[in-house]
């Protein structure tokens, strides 16, 4: 099995635990650095809101509260599984954290679908980004189309985000089929999983945001 | 036989444009930036050629706005930014902490393509349409301008990208890869101010990636995040614009001060007064520099509460600069000094961002900023704080570390004598900046009132003055490139890390193990092995 | 290496707790709160988050640098949101 493989350090590091040591730092600061991309257009939210409470409640009680809240249950649910798919490879337990590992690409693909189908419904109702489309004819609130423009923004860059992170998942998943991935190595898939769990964190502010209140 | 260096380890142009080799990476980035410093600087000269009499002299007023556009742009987000970490930094930081490479070599070289790419599209943009709405690209004039905004913004947030990893690489490398027994309070103070710099890149710049993103959607698909007709609000396009350039001049200034710190040890042969306060005050300056980004809005409608309160908050920079400026000029007091080019450029950075940074309180202050907003009198401040600030660094820097770079010296005379011409000519560019200033010229005008020429006629002498120094400085060190005489490991004699291998530095940097036996500023003992030793020197005389 | 928790308890207890929390933040939705319905819901938001972060992210065991990156983060994103708040909500016209 590769579990008992010792695995060497790049040329630079002197040691393999100096490298997951510099990989997992590498991976905070970079969320770190996430953390500020999405604090950014938060921040213009939480204006906005500020300047035109009237209509980002209207927004929010128009928005698609059910399936929005589903989805909030399914990362939620996939980060669970990712998590454990860690704990099961450093257990050396291989093909448990493959299954996991697929099980969260499966929830996120999930997830994908709910918000295409959300945004197709907001589309059929003629709500589309800068306040275009037949909806602002009849719904003139001040601020209302920001409303809805930030809607776009936020979800739009967030299901970017997903998508990257179920990219990573796919790539890791590969690996541990192959035995590329073992106990070893199993910092490796917890850097793709540390990613996974900033998409799900990002999303349980979105959601309240948008969604409930 | 000559000895195996980074530089002749491979010749090919291949090693070149694929090496993973930190010196490698921060020699390309280092002849990138000339190239971005030589065509901004072209601009820039256009520009005060255009001055020296009202209206039309050589270029139409849309020139005249790209050009300004331009100048800005190529000068703060292509050569300042980025300027002394990516290239004094990728070369220094892994020596300074005793290791081989940074921690993502491999990072590192996509960093410094994605600054390629981002570079090439800003230049782009120039020939498919210019942008004419200055660096700080406001709505809503940038969102609907039919100029190549999407490429340029674009352009700037691929080099922000670039930044970032930059930032993260060297964030992670002075944490996990110092070498054994070099603890925090032992790395070169040029460390610490790469690293409080890095922190800054790392947590500003994405929120100065989101928002020109937002401007980008803004211009092409209309999507109004702030445009007024759809209830948008351009201030706070400002408030997230300068979140992230404000703390940006830091980002160009606090690494100017990293160099300060070691040519001021080198040049007193001294310890510095107090180690600890530079450092602290490194982080000092990054923190407040977060909370006082307001001050640039003073007069954009922003509430007085807000304004009152960047107000305050800006003064704290000038403690923590003044902290930093008592502590090298104390250092200087009784030091053995040995004034080189280096060190002379150190004394024009000292003059020029003291005097800056008086002026910069000044214009902290709401009830004057009023007065002087938007006119010349910023633009004098600003080129004393950043051009004084880090293009000074950056020549003192690449004096002072020619010789480890290159192995070899350049001419010390011509060296003196440009550091002097560009000194001079910077002040005489700038200074008569703030009397006009002061007497209502607004900044970004084509055209001026004839009793404005005198002092415009001044500052484009100066300009040329400035650009003779530097044509000169171009000339002597390529000169010295090829021809210069050998300089030896070590001439300055400096105690700091990078100095104790060879120079160059072979491709892992160091022969054997690297020497932390002694602390980087410790001038009170012989360096060992080496004919530098003062008790030596003691007996001769 | 971080000192990993050993047992996949902890996991699937946090797991639970977050499923728990969404469903009370759904319900909560409902109940009529006012001007409260948005903070109730964001503190119920910080709880979750915080939850990601320490178990399933590992933070509670990762090192101090580690630490304060995260938390560096955090007060930038807070001084952003307050300062440009306060000026909205302070301009008054
Ligand atoms: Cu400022």
């Amino acid at each position: 099995m590769s579990d008992t493989t010792v695995l060497a350090p790049q040329e630079h590091f002197a040691t393999i635990e100096q490298q997951a040591h510099a990989a997992r730092l590498g991976m905070w600061v970079f969320l770190a650095s996430e953390v500020l991309l999405f604090g950014a257009i938060i921040a213009l939210f939480t204006s906005y809101q500020v300047h035109y409470p009237d209509a980002f409640r209207q927004g929010v009680d128009h928005n698609t509260k059910l399936l929005g809240s589903i989805n909030t249950g399914v990362l939620l649910t996939s980060s669970t599984a990712v998590a454990c798919s860690v704990h099961a490879l450093r257990a050396g337990k291989r093909r448990l954290a493959g299954l996991l590992v697929a099980a969260t690409i499966a929830l996120g693909a999930v997830f994908l679908v709910i918000k295409l189908t959300e945004y197709a419904k907001h589309f059929h109702e003629g709500i589309y980004p800068g306040g275009a489309g037949s909806f602002f004819q009849v719904h003139h609130a001040r601020g209302l189309p920001e409303f809805w423009t930030l809607y776009f923004g936020m979800t739009g860059l967030h299901a970017l985000h997903v998508t990257i992170g179920l990219t990573v998942l796919g790539v890791l998943l590969s690996r541990i089929m192959r035995a590329e991935l073992g106990a070893a190595s199993a910092h490796r898939l917890e850097l793709g999983a540390i990613y996974w769990h900033l998409v799900d964190v990002i999303w349980i502010f979105l959601w309240p945001l948008l969604y409930l209140a | 036989m000559t000895e195996a260096t980074y530089l002749n380890a491979r010749t090919t142009i291949r090693s070149w444009v694929l090496t993973t080799d930190h010196k490698r990476i921060g020699i390309l980035y280092l002849v990138t930036l000339i190239f971005a410093l030589v065509l901004g600087g072209f601009f820039a000269m256009a520009l005060r050629i255009e001055h020296l009499t009202p209206g039309h002299t050589v270029m139409t007023a849309m020139t005249y706005n790209r050009s300004f556009t331009l100048h800005g742009v190529i000068m703060v987000w292509i050569f300042m930014i980025p300027s002394i970490p990516a290239s004094f930094g990728n070369f220094l930081l892994p020596i300074m902490v005793g290791a081989k490479d940074v921690a993502f070599p491999r990072l590192n070289l996509l960093s410094y393509y994605l600054f390629i790419t981002g570079t090439v599209m800003v230049l782009v943009s120039m020939f498919v349409g210019g942008i004419d709405t200055g660096w700080t690209f406001y709505p809503p004039y940038s969102s609907s301008t039919p100029t190549a905004i999407p490429t340029a913004l674009l352009g700037v947030f691929v080099i922000g990208f670039s930044t970032i990893l930059t930032g993260l690489n060297f964030v992670v490398t002075t944490h996990t890869m110092r070498h054994e027994g070099l603890g925090w309070m032992k790395l070169p103070l040029f460390v610490w101010a790469i690293y409080a710099t890095s922190i800054i890149q790392v947590l500003a710049t994405p929120v100065l990636g989101m928002v020109l993103l937002l401007v980008v959607l803004d211009n092409s698909l209309h999507w109004g995040f702030f445009d007024p007709a759809r209830g948008g609000d351009p201030v706070l396009y400002q408030h997230l614009f300068w979140f992230y350039s404000h703390p940006a001049v830091y980002i160009m200034i606090l690494p100017g001060m990293g160099v300060v710190s070691e040519v001021v040890a080198t040049f007193a042969r001294k310890n510095l007064y107090s180690y600890r306060a530079i450092a602290y005050s490194s982080f000092g300056l990054a923190f407040v520099g977060f909370l006082t980004w307001g001050h640039h809005m003073f007069v954009a409608g922003m509430s007085t509460f807000d304004a009152g309160a960047f107000g305050v908050l800006s003064m704290l920079v000038a403690i923590f600069s003044a902290i930093k400026v008592f502590n090298w000029t104390w250092t200087l007091k009784g030091g053995a000094v040995a004034l080189k080019t280096p060190l002379l450029y150190v004394f024009a950075f000292l003059f020029l961002f003291v005097f800056g940074g008086m002026t910069g309180v000044a214009v902290a202050a709401m009830s004057l900023d009023v007065h002087w907003h938007d006119t010349y009198f910023v633009v004098a401040h600003f080129h004393f704080i950043m051009v004084g600030g880090t293009l000074t660094a950056f020549l003192a820097a690449i004096h002072y570390w020619f010789p480890k770079i290159t192995g070899r010296m350049y001419s010390e005379r011509l060296g003196l004598l440009s550091a002097a011409l560009v000194f001079a000519g910077f002040f005489v560019t700038f200074f008569p900046q703030f009397l006009l200033g002061n007497a209502g010229m607004p900044r970004r005008y084509y055209d001026y009132p004839p009793q404005f020429q005198p002092l415009h006629i001044v500052s484009t002498a100066g300009s040329w003055v400035l650009a003779t120094g530097l044509l000169i400085t171009a000339i002597y060190l390529g000169h010295a490139l090829f021809r210069g005489h050998r300089a030896g490991d070590n001439p300055w004699g400096s105690r700091s890390f990078e100095w104790r291998t060879t120079s160059p530095p072979p491709t892992h940097n160091f022969h054997a193990t690297p020497p932390f036996d002694i602390d980087p500023y410790d001038y009170t003992q012989p360096l060992p092995g080496t004919d530098d030793d003062p008790a030596a020197e003691k007996e001769a005389a | 290496m971080n000192a990993a928790p050993i047992s996949v308890k902890p996991i699937l207890a946090t797991g639970g707790a977050l499923l728990a929390l969404w469903v009370s933040s759904f319900a909560l939705s409902y109940a009529s709160l006012g001007t409260w319905a948005l903070p109730v819901a964001l503190a119920i938001a910080v709880v979750k988050a915080v939850l990601v972060a320490l178990v399933f992210m590992e933070l509670a065991h990762a090192t101090l640098s580690m630490k304060l990156t995260v938390l560096a983060a955090l007060a930038l994103l807070l001084t952003l949101m307050a300062l440009m708040v306060a000026d909205v909500a302070t301009r008054g016209t």
